[in-house]
């Protein structure tokens, strides 16, 4: 292979991943022939049909690109790509469809376009076939352009052309999320609706903390038990009609349920009778909460934060599909604060901790108390723990974020009601983990079994014992250097792996059809992007993204054997 | 069984651990060429040539070169692995072990024909599957160390279905190392020490080995310090706090010429090395510190009367990649408890008591196994007992070849209180039983009533699962069971319940047959 053409294949840019590979694998095709213009540049000739101008294509493509007055369009045909150029000269976005993957492969081969093709996205008629892409392209620009030489020359350039203007446009996405009335979920809720946003669906929040003055004041009502329970329970099922009704009238191609969300047995059998799709995502264990088991059944998907036989238990409950799905954070919400003096006066300490004073935390924080232990919370004040008490209540996420960076070590202990030790049912990874973590800040968190899948031992620091938690606590606080950079190896790969973009881009690519996956409209409400980064795929450059495309296969193939292995190999001498 | 390829790819004490392994395969396959495959690394590893045929050395380093070359080369990392494989043959190996734990060689079974695998190997949807029981066993007692009890070297024989010989580990000295070696020796008795270890929490500090050498009497011998040129810094770190004239050997040895000094030494004192397995197989006594991950009942020195030293801290052993901050266990034991057990080991007498740590003797088992049993624990508990009954059981219920020569030893009585073991036990077979039945049920079954069985089944395991959470010691076998099910790759419905039923059948037999030993009678082979 030429240097030239090496070149050109790496920098190609696709917008689907399998037609970069068509392109990269295809051979030269037949008929198709280089040959000298009269200016000097080099033509590609397809069965005797040149497709640009044999005297000066340069000059020829100047020309007819001051006939396209439009910023973006999608160019039908490429030639030697002299038209091309030349509408980026002039500033216009351009995706551009080729006839056949031979014509690349040739225009490859013939000069210098590393600079054109790795800003403008290439698909072939072919990799347009596949449902849903015409829609995604004509999203992206509704002019199409012809390279007259290529259309003439081209059958299938020319239908496309015919058809362009029918062509629907594809739209994002609906997901309507759904949120619990009060609770943790709350928060989560509203980063999941965040995150389904920035990832380009047309996303809507079901913001049902509104109702809760109403729930308090039932609550509160001074009527039996009994009397009050129903009346909840009819609250709830009304909050969850008006959700029904809400997705009746707005018809989202999903309803995304956090835990909580006021959504019963009989609003769910409303929704799938009027064919709407729904995912639960349950952020909480589901050995506190259990009334997922009526529910279950009732979601076209379920995920846990527990894997393992949790899954097994919502499987036999009736979930259709059950997948593990780990907590995340923010990038926009679990930010370091700047600590001013005042700051760190009031919310400075060696060793912290915030949050309820479960049954274990009691006792397991007890063994740092003279390690200027300082607590956060509501119920301290009545244990044995009050003196080291710092201030009582339920804080917002402002107080606590100044807690969590003032502070040298957190400690994160996993509650559990019924032990004084640690949580012998270590099988989920509760949200502060990934929220101090994205924070940067320090903490020791107690061992669970996931941990060591989602962070490695030099990002996060855990402990098995109490003994170990107390050891831990006095090697950090004489090496706050040491924590300080474990905390911001943390940061990395929290940002890297644990966002709520990442967990709801896995709940849409497994729950929307292919046709409706969210599509990143570069020049719409992310306009600052350049077309570079709305590109979906381009052929693996990486290790790591040959690895990403070759694991999509339903069973595992020869290649994908092999580029594990270096990616072991890789882990393993790294690790040395 | 005309070609067999044994897949060890970790590190030279792993190598040297496989020898009495490929020697029973020798004796039960005269007529099979044996293929060893190791990382190139190791493959200087003097493993002696009548063992193997062929010697297959995966280029680690090299395909590493390439990933860290650029963006783009990692591709010829690819060709590296392809040629390697290729350069196997193309005719299947009628038998593959691989011994190794790891994804890389898990990967390479996948890829190297064979009509028969023994160990780890990754399936075509991606998951690890484990084949024959003895390994089952391995994978599943990682995650139930403090049961552990088969050493690696019986391990692989048990995984090799080759008879335990009791002839130890063999490893090749050339004339030339002895002369090599000579120059250290200077008449006088020679004690060495290993101060060097491939991970820190494995190592007991210079400064420990060096005050504790300063506690022996001069007859005890002159201190020989061995170990790699890398490891020099740990021999100066010593030197500092010696107060004792010394032989530093460090860095000026090859491996044959350090298995010749070893060999002229009356005790190795060390850290869980290569170094240890090297004085077990040219016969010098050995004193085992073990801390971090080690677990000397999984790779401790490989000989009769071997000594170990254990902490018997709350977190020891912890897990193999886990990050230690604090090391602590490092401390169980003091120069003076160790400088008490090398006199012992020298001299005999009175045995030392470390008030934080357990002594270990190794002795053979009646199956032949090498077992390590304590000959002081201050922890006072039943674990070590336990551990010898779960020997017993593995034994009993995976089968194995009987041992031959000097491989059969005596099985002592267990000392513990058994009674609270009995119900959770008894409760285990019950339940085991009752899912056998259900998983019976499923052939005769239609659709719906397999379905509806199969989940009952998948309830099964996770109430065994929940079980073993409140009574440990049910936890190696339903590890056992978990990774036996995990691993099943039979198609056909019938097949896979007729595989359920077997180890589910297996489980109840397991935790009768552990009731009975915990009990002390005879237990019968499943």
């Amino acid at each position: 292979m030429s240097a030239v053409r090496a070149a050109n294949l790496a920098a190609l840019t696709s917008l689907f991943t399998d037609d970069a590979e068509r392109v990269r694998a295809s051979a030269p095709g037949a008929g198709i022939s280089v040959t000298t213009a009269t200016a000097g540049h080099a033509v590609l000739d397809w069965s005797g049909r040149a497709l640009d101008s044999r005297r000066d294509p340069v000059r020829a493509a100047v020309s007819a690109a001051a006939d396209v007055s439009a910023p973006a369009v999608i160019v039908a045909g490429l030639g030697g790509g002299y038209f091309i150029e030349a509408l980026r000269a002039r500033g216009v976005r351009v995706a551009a469809v080729v006839d056949h993957a031979a014509v690349i492969d040739a225009a490859c081969g013939a000069r210098d376009m590393t600079g054109l093709l790795s800003s403008v996205p290439v698909v072939t008629v072919e990799g347009l076939s596949v449902r849903g892409r015409l829609s995604q392209l004509r999203a992206l620009a509704p002019v199409l352009a012809a390279h007259s030489p290529s259309v003439t020359a081209s059958p299938d350039l020319q239908q496309l052309c015919a058809r362009w203007s029918d062509v629907r446009e594809a739209r994002p996405p609906r997901v309507l999320v759904v949120g619990p009335i009060a609770g943790g979920s709350l928060e989560v809720a509203r980063s999941v609706h965040r995150a389904a946003d920035r990832l380009g669906a047309d996303t809507r929040l079901f913001d049902a903390s509104v109702f809760a003055g109403t729930q308090s004041a039932l609550l509160s009502m001074g009527v039996p038990a009994e009397s009050r329970k129903y009346l909840q329970g009819k609250f709830a099922l009304l909050v969850g009609e008006a959700i029904v009704e809400d997705a009746a009238e707005w018809r989202p191609d999903l309803v995304l349920a956090l835990a909580q969300a006021p959504l019963s047995e009989p609003s769910l059998a409303a929704l799938r009778q009027r064919g709407i799709p729904t995912a639960f995502w349950f952020v909480e264990n589901t050995r506190v909460l259990p009334y997922w088991k009526d529910v279950a059944r009732h979601y076209d998907r379920f995920y846990a934060i527990q894997p393992g036989r949790v899954l097994d238990q919502i499987r036999a409950a009736g979930a259709t599909h059950a997948t593990c799905l780990p907590m995340a954070a923010d990038p926009e919400v679990h930010v370091a604060p700047t600590l001013t003096d005042a700051d760190h006066a009031r919310f400075g300490s060696a060793v912290s901790f915030a949050g309820a004073p479960y049954l274990n935390r009691r006792h397991v924080l007890a063994a740092v108390a003279d390690l200027g232990l300082k607590l956060w919370g509501d119920g301290w004040e009545a244990t044995a723990l009050a003196p080291h008490l710092a201030e009582r209540g339920r804080f917002d996420l402002e107080t606590m974020r100044r807690v969590f960076a003032a502070t040298t070590i957190n400690l994160n202990v996993h509650s559990a009601d019924h032990v004084t030790g640690l949580d012998p049912d270590p099988d989920y990874v509760n949200p502060r983990t990934f929220e101090l973590a994205m924070m940067g800040a320090f903490q020791l968190v107690d061992r669970r079994d996931m941990l060591p899948a989602l962070f490695d031992d030099d990002e996060m620091t855990t402990f098995a014992s109490v003994a170990e938690m107390r050891l831990l606590a006095q090697h950090f606080l004489a090496r706050p250097g040491e924590a300080h950079a474990i905390g911001t190896r943390a940061a990395f790969r929290a940002r890297r792996d644990h966002t709520y973009d990442a967990r709801v881009g896995v709940i849409l690519a497994e729950s929307l059809p292919t046709h409706l996956q969210p599509f990143r409209h570069p020049w719409g409400a992310h306009a600052n992007r350049t077309w570079g980064e709305a590109s979906a795929s381009r052929s693996p450059r990486t290790l790591d993204e040959a690895l990403a495309q070759s694991a999509t296969t339903p069973s595992m193939e020869q290649d994908e054997i092999y580029l594990r292995m270096l990616a072991d190999i890789r882990h393993t001498v790294g690790a040395r | 069984m005309r070609r067999i390829l044994v897949v060890q790819m970790c590190r030279l004490g792993d190598l040297l651990q496989t020898t009495p392994m490929l020697r029973g395969l020798r004796r039960l396959h005269p007529g099979a060429s044996i293929t060893l495959m190791v990382l190139d690394g190791f493959s200087h590893t003097p493993i002696p040539r009548h063992l193997y045929d062929d010697l297959a050395v995966f280029p680690l380093d090299a395909a590493a070169r390439t990933i860290s070359g650029g963006a783009e080369q990692w591709q010829s990392g690819v060709t590296l692995a392809r040629e390697f494989v290729a350069g196997l043959g193309a005719e299947p190996f009628d038998l593959v072990l691989n011994l190794t734990n790891g994804v890389l060689a898990n990967l390479l079974c996948a890829v190297i024909p064979s009509r028969q695998l023994r160990g780890g190997v990754i399936a075509p949807d991606r998951t690890r599957v484990v084949r024959h029981p003895w390994m089952a066993y391995f994978w599943a007692s990682l995650l139930a160390r403090e049961f552990g009890s088969v050493n690696l070297v019986d391990l692989f024989c048990r995984v090799a279905e080759v008879p335990i010989d009791g002839e130890g580990l063999e490893i090749d000295v050339p004339a030339e190392a002895d002369e090599a070696a000579a120059r250290f020796v200077t008449g006088a008795p020679l004690i060495a020490l290993q101060l060097g270890a491939s991970d820190e929490r494995k190592r007991w500090t210079p400064e420990q080995f060096a005050a504790m050498a300063n506690r022996l009497p001069e007859r005890a011998g002159t201190i020989v310090l061995v170990g790699s040129q890398g490891e020099r810094p740990l021999g100066e770190r010593a030197a500092a706090v010696l107060s004792r004239p010394i032989i530093n050997a460090m860095g000026e040895t090859s491996v044959p010429e350090l298995a010749a000094l070893i060999r002229q030494c009356r005790l190795l004192v060390t850290n869980d090395t290569g170094t240890m397995h090297i004085a077990t197989a040219v016969g010098t006594p050995v004193l085992d510190l073990s801390t971090g991950p080690v677990f000397v009942h999984e790779t401790g020195p490989y000989a009769v009367g071997s000594l170990a030293v254990e902490p018997i801290s709350a977190c020891f052993p912890c897990a193999a990649g886990a990050v230690c901050h604090h090391l602590s266990c490092r401390d169980d034991f003091s120069p003076d408890d160790i400088a008490g057990l090398v006199m012992y080991a020298l001299e005999g007498g009175a045995l030392p008591r470390p008030p934080r740590a357990k002594v270990l003797q190794s002795a053979r088992a009646a199956s032949g196994r090498l077992e390590f049993r304590p000959i002081w624990d201050p922890s006072g508990g039943t674990q070590e007992q336990l551990r010898q009954a779960f020997g017993r059981l593995w034994d009993a219920s995976l089968g194995h070849a009987a041992p031959i020569g000097a491989g059969a030893g005596v099985d002592g009585p267990l000392d513990l209180d058994a009674e609270p073991y009995r119900s959770a036990l008894v409760a285990c077979a019950v339940r085991a039983d009752k899912a056998a039945t259900l998983a019976g049920r499923i052939r005769n079954a239609s659709p719906d009533q397999a379905a509806a069985l199969s989940a009952r089944l998948a309830e099964a395991l996770e109430r065994e699962q929940l079980a073993a959470t409140l009574d440990p010691v049910l936890r190696p076998i339903t590890g056992y069971l978990r990774t036996r099910l995990e691993s099943l790759t039979d198609r056909s419905v019938d097949d896979v319940a007729a595989a359920y039923e077997r180890e589910w059948r297996g489980t109840a037999y397991r935790a009768r047959a552990l009731t009975e030993i915990l009990f002390s009678r005879t237990v019968s082979v499943a």
